[in-house]
């Protein structure tokens, strides 16, 4: 081989190597650095608009002391209710401003996470992405059984690579997290503007806590 | 008090050449190293856009993709929705159809008006809504972003719908000072029929009605 075609096949090499690493790795960057933008949100709740949107008026709901100070916690496994999005919604693309969207950090890497909450009479629906952005479960109000007082609510146990200690309540749907660290989300519809402090109130129960 | 090398004079006038010939070693390598990943990125950039064309299917002006949001993406389709959708549900949950163009396949203008119209499509609850070219919210004087069937005035279950900087008719997405917008039309919990045959379900038409 030339010294030309060295150089040529040296070069294409790389690019090979390039276009491959990018292509695998950068969807767990992208979704890294919104991680990061939501950590930082639920820390400082004035950066409200630079990340995930309004604060939601959900937090003068909340009244579940695991919900509680959620400022004062680490960004991780606590549930962060956000506003009804408009144009200054940033961080979250595509926001349907017909949906109120809690996020929550999940870490199982240290035990299971418990996500609980009541359900609407209308689309309400609970998912989890894994790091490298998959879809891996989600379940909507229709799915959801009612219970013996006909209420209905999400009972749900994502399982990463540790167990711990924690017993699973027999109610739960056990869930096994892909990846020890991602994003869980509630989407509730707001099917008229007359709901939306009901929905609040059912927002500020939506949790995600350690089990 | 000097290296014995560079005390002796044969290896002073050695040393010169040797030094020429490393930078151009150095600078051989850098040029591979550049040029490489200028390659790859540019190749695996210029695929994501090129990929639009085969990883999604058409509608009319309306694009999906079924494998959206699941673990069956190909790392291709997973990357272009980490950047244009990232967090987006699957199939079962949510299907997602974009519009850039108009019916006769015209980009969409911010400076233009259309009309959208056709039957309610097949779902527990859809929707309509604008975003501007950042993938974000277009602000408008009216806080208007998205139409469904809770604010849409519908006649037998069709519906005409504005979308532009003005208004003809009493249903409109108003699209402020955007330079360019696209159309998001969101199905939850579609219609069976709707994942078995994406291309061949009735959508909304869109057409140009003034500039």
């Amino acid at each position: 081989m030339s010294a030309f075609g060295k150089y040529v096949a040296a070069v294409l090499v790389v690019a090979l190597v390039t276009h491959f690493a990018l292509l695998q790795l950068a969807p767990g960057l992208i979704m890294d650095r919104v991680m990061g933008a939501i950590e930082q949100r639920v820390m400082s709740p004035g950066a409200a608009n630079e990340s995930i949107g309004h604060e939601s008026p959900a937090l003068q709901y909340v009244t579940d002391p695991r919900q509680q100070n959620i400022n004062a916690r680490a960004g991780w496994n606590v549930a962060l209710p956000s506003g009804r999005p408009d144009h200054t919604s940033r961080g979250i693309v595509r926001p349907s401003p017909d949906l109120l969207y809690t996020v929550c950090l999940f870490d199982v890497s240290r035990g299971p996470v418990i996500l609980t909450a009541p359900v609407q009479d209308s689309y309400v629906s609970l998912s989890g992405f894994a790091a490298n952005t998959d879809n891996f479960f989600a379940i909507n109000d229709s799915q959801v059984a009612p219970d013996a007082e006909g209420r209905k609510r999400f009972n749900v146990v994502l399982l990463g690579s540790v167990k711990g200690s924690a017993s699973i309540p027999d109610d739960a749907t056990v869930v096994a997290a892909p990846t020890d660290r991602g994003i869980v989300l509630f989407r509730s519809l707001v099917r008229d503007d007359a709901q939306l402090d009901e929905l609040y109130r059912m927002q500020a129960r939506q949790l995600c806590t350690p089990l | 008090m000097f290296p014995a090398s560079c005390a002796d004079p044969a290896s002073m006038t050695k040393y010169p050449r040797l030094e020429g010939r490393s930078v151009r070693t150095l600078l051989k390598y850098l040029s591979i190293l550049v040029l490489g990943v200028a390659l790859g990125a540019g190749s695996l950039w210029a695929t994501i856009r090129f990929m639009s064309d085969s990883q999604f299917v058409m509608n009319g002006p309306w694009r999906t993709s079924l494998a959206t949001g699941s673990a069956e993406a190909g790392p291709y389709l997973r990357l272009v929705i980490a950047v244009a959708g990232l967090l987006a549900l699957n199939r079962e949950e949510a299907i997602y159809f974009m519009a850039a163009t108009d019916s006769s396949g015209e980009p969409l203008s911010g400076a233009c008006t259309y009309r959208v119209s056709g039957i309610q499509p097949p779902a527990r609850w859809w929707s309509i809504t604008a975003y501007g070219d950042d993938f974000y919210l277009i602000p408008n004087d009216q806080g208007v972003y998205s139409a469904s069937p809770a604010n849409l005035v519908t006649e037998d279950d069709r519906f005409v719908l504005d979308v532009g900087p003005r208004p003809s008719g009493e249903n409109w997405i108003p699209t402020g000072s955007a330079r360019h917008f696209d159309l998001t039309l969101r199905l939850y919990n579609a219609g069976p029929e709707v994942a078995a045959d994406p291309t061949g379900i009735e959508l909304p038409a869109i057409e140009k009605v003034g500039c």
